[in-house]
């Protein structure tokens, strides 16, 4: 049952994740490869304030958020002027930085050896250890997630940004600052993506490198196309199939060693299926001419 | 010293050149970035090493003299290079020639490149297993010296068969019909359309050109150092960052790129730790983008038809 | 060219395209209030002379006043803006989105289009939005849209959307409209319909700058004609005086006819 309950807790966070990437692939159409770098940032700035200077987590969280979304805008401003293929690279390219930085700048994240001890959430005094309570606490911020998210998207901003979407340059013939917009959603992104990391790094109670890879980003990225780009519904199904498919895996028996690549390659082959026969996912309707 | 890093950043560099350069070929046909060209570099590797293994089982039976195995040896790297070309040819078939019959964005086709390639390398992962593979045979011999630096056996082969791929390429490129076939499909697909030159075969002559050129990349490399199924990530990465500071789609920028981030690198971590060598490469490659996108010997774009 | 007169002067544009000059020197000015045709030519340089105007090319050499203002660097949505605005050959549309939506993407007002307003949904947000709504319907009728309101713009047939794009264009309150092949395309009652729009927005005090290929159009409306070939311009002045014009009439694959015919 607490297992059950776990890959729940485990499902919300990677629904915080699916829901803030689609705002910016999904809605704006910006090709964001590196979204795991953003959660990275959260979980990382979250956790090291806990264990070096005792901060709060709920702080922490806020925090990392907010550094996170900083990085978004810095990383932002001058990639987002780039055309689609070269964007991906270089988000791409700032996994593969922030990850290096994680792994590498031992004196600070403890490199390849991770945090562990990472003090979880308390309310009013007391501890929460309790699985079933960080899912309601999970649940809290998926619900705040995509409220916030369903506000912009609904809103004359959200028209913008599917404007954007369509046609860039006839988004700015109606003198829309594209440059900008497409920096306040990356913003967003990398602001619920921190926090995702966060709720993770305090859940889990220890962090590494290993979680926030490449591969990473682009697991989240297969969660959001299968979902259906531009389908914030789609999102939760998204992140729920990839995150439960390959635990009932687990169940058909298989040694690790087979059923971790085995896994990667349904997930690669899912993507190509997707692509070619099913570009909008399972709920988008988007066509993606 | 430097003599030493210079010889390494060449070596290191020429691998680089040969990726780049497949990828930049099969780029100015199909006009996106083609992710899985990493996966095809790693299934070079893979199918000589294969080869080679099975071969070994069978003749160490009949006869273990030095010769044999140089015989193994070239039976696997022609299976490794065919076996890549082919790979890549399908994976064009396949996959990307669909989306092109379907218009699709480019979008579409990276996402597509990407699954393929987190596909056929965790294939190659359950097949081979995670762990780190050798090539080698024999003991590691010393290298001869020059100027201070030492260069092995190996590093000598890898340069001398780089370089001559690329002046074989290059001459092909200008001179042959095929070759001046493909520069006409890079430079103007309707135009070349009109003169009778058939984009899709192109496509896939430039494919499986450049799906060999990764392949003899990938087992130059397994000669000097080991294989693992993750080796694809790290080349085709670079070999795009590569084309992009020589200028994406330029055959000598291809060159230069390559050249360049190999000597970059390596001089690099002599002075920062060798962890962050990847890193280096990719502060480079946000450093173009943002500069200069169009490369070294890129040629600015007219920008977008409006 | 005396600038406080001309609402949209043009100063010695020149753009090269690896080697090939696409717009070579060229000048000209617009006073407010007229109808003008930049004509010439396929490839004369037309399209190319829009977008360094309206800023989404930049020029090798020469400026664009706009009201007085220097604009020849400006991005393109800010010279949107200031109220100069232009419409595509190939009519960029947002195909997925509504009629009704394509039209509220060019009105002008930003308060309810920031983050802030998405995320707190005020009361007046709540009312902008409202009398925008009812704005986009206005100019929706005025083209005889407003049926389709909701129909995507993909979905229209052609003269519909280049109505709608024009009518879109209409919502940014421009003083200067510059329309890449208004008629391009289009039955002969709605090229009428389309002159009708044009001659409407001068009247109102609007200075419109078209290209065009056809010449009948062209010389019914317009008032004062710009003729580039090859990126430069090779005359200027009434229709009359471009009809009669040697080197336009050679240009046009030396035809002995008028231009008129």
């Amino acid at each position: 049952m607490e297992y059950f309950l776990h890959i729940l807790v485990i499902t919300g966070i990677y629904i915080i994740l699916t829901l803030s990437l689609n705002l910016v692939v999904g809605y704006t159409g910006l090709a964001s490869l590196g979204h795991a770098a953003f959660s990275c940032i959260g979980a990382y700035t979250s956790a090291l304030l806990a264990l070096n200077y005792g901060v709060s987590p709920w702080l922490g969280l806020i925090i990392g958020a907010c550094v996170a979304a900083v990085l978004g805008i810095v990383i932002g401003a001058p990639s987002l002027r780039l055309k689609g293929d070269y964007l991906a690279i270089a988000t791409f390219g700032l996994g593969v930085i922030v990850y290096s930085v994680a792994k590498n700048w031992v004196s600070v994240t403890r490199g390849p050896m991770g945090l562990p001890g990472i003090p979880g959430f308390s309310l009013f005094g007391y501890q929460i250890s309790a699985v079933w309570a960080y899912l309601i606490l999970v649940t809290v911020f998926v619900v705040l997630t995509f409220f916030v998210i369903r506000r912009v998207v609904d809103s004359p901003f959200g028209r913008i940004l599917r404007a954007i979407r369509e046609d860039e340059t006839a988004a700015l013939a109606v003198g829309k600052d594209v440059n900008k917009y497409k920096i306040i959603v990356f913003a967003i992104g990398a602001f619920f993506a921190g926090i995702a990391g966060s709720l993770y790094a305090h859940y889990i109670t220890f962090i590494d490198p290993s979680s926030f890879t490449v591969m990473e980003s682009i697991t989240i990225l297969l969660m959001v196309v299968f979902g259906g780009m531009g389908s914030l519904s789609g999102s939760f199904i998204g992140a729920a199939v990839l995150v439960i498919l390959p635990e009932l895996l687990r169940f058909v028996g298989m040694p690790s060693s087979v059923a971790a690549p085995l896994r990667q390659m349904i997930y690669g082959l899912l993507l190509v299926i997707l692509m070619l026969k099913r570009p909008q996912g399972i709920l988008g309707k988007y066509r993606w001419t | 010293m430097i003599y030493q890093i210079i010889l390494n950043g060449i070596v290191a560099g020429v691998i680089y050149v040969l990726i780049a350069l497949g990828f930049t070929i099969i780029y100015r046909t199909v006009r996106f970035f083609h992710f899985a060209h990493g996966v095809v570099y790693a299934c070079g590797a893979y199918v000589a090493y294969a080869t080679f293994a099975a071969i070994s089982n069978q003749i160490s039976a009949l006869s273990p003299q030095s010769s044999v195995i140089w015989f193994n040896w070239a039976i696997a790297v022609l299976a490794g290079i065919i076996g890549a070309g082919i790979l890549g040819v399908l994976i064009d078939r396949l996959v990307y020639q669909p989306l092109r019959k379907k218009k699709a964005p480019n979008l579409v086709f990276l996402l597509a490149s990407f699954g393929i390639f987190i596909f056929i390398q965790n294939l190659i992962q359950l097949i081979f297993g995670a762990q780190i593979l050798s090539i080698r045979t024999g003991p590691v011999k010393e290298g001869h010296h020059i100027l201070g630096a030492v260069i092995t056996n190996i590093q000598i082969l890898i340069l001398v068969v780089s370089v001559s791929l690329c002046a074989a390429l290059w001459l092909y490129i200008k001179n042959a019909k095929l070759g001046k076939a493909m520069r006409a499909v890079a430079d103007d697909p309707l135009a070349a359309s009109v003169v009778g030159i058939n984009p899709e075969k192109i496509t896939l002559v430039a494919f499986a050109i450049g799906s060999m050129l990764a392949g003899a990349a990938g087992i130059l490399i397994s000669l000097e150092t080991n294989i693992e199924p993750t080796m694809g990530m790290n080349a085709i990465l670079k070999g795009i960052i590569a084309s992009i500071i020589g200028g994406i789609g330029s055959i000598p920028g291809a060159m230069f790129g390559g050249l360049f981030l190999g000597l970059a690198e390596n001089l690099g971590i002599w002075k920062i730790s060798a962890g962050w060598k990847d890193c280096i490469a990719f502060v480079i490659l946000i450093v173009f983008l943002l500069l200069r996108p169009s490369g070294i010997m890129g040629v600015k774009t007219q920008g977008e038809q409006l | 060219m005396v600038e406080t007169e001309n609402i949209l002067s043009v100063n010695g544009l020149s753009k090269v395209f690896d080697g090939v000059k696409a717009v070579d020197d060229v000048s000209f000015g617009l006073k407010k209030g007229t109808i003008a045709a930049l004509i010439g030519p396929n490839g004369a340089g037309k399209t190319t002379m829009f977008n360094l105007i309206t800023g989404f090319l930049r020029p090798d050499r020469g400026t664009v006043h706009f009201n007085g203002r220097t604009v020849s660097s400006m991005s393109p949505h800010r010279i949107a803006r200031l109220g100069l605005v232009r419409t595509f050959q190939n009519v960029r549309l947002f195909p997925q989105m509504s009629a009704i939506e394509n039209v509220m993407l060019g009105l002008k007002y930003t308060r309810g289009e920031s983050l802030y307003a998405a995320l707190l949904k005020t009361k007046a947000m709540k009312k902008e939005n409202g009398a925008n709504t009812e704005q986009s319907l206005k100019y929706l009728r005025q083209v005889g849209l407003e049926q389709k309101k909701n129909e995507l713009a993909g979905n229209l047939s052609h003269g519909q959307r280049k109505m709608l794009e024009m009518v879109r264009a209409l919502a940014l309150e421009p003083e200067v409209l510059l329309l890449d092949e208004p008629a391009a395309g289009l039955f002969a009652e709605k090229i009428t319909e389309m002159k009708r729009v044009i001659r409407e927005m001068r009247d109102s005090g609007k200075t419109i700058l078209f290209i065009e290929h056809d010449m009948k159009t062209v010389m019914d409306i317009a008032e004062h004609i710009i003729v580039l070939n090859y990126g430069k311009k090779i005359a200027e002045g009434t229709p009359k005086q471009i009809q009669q014009n040697e080197a336009v009439i050679t240009a046009y694959l030396g035809r002995r006819r008028t231009l008129a015919s």
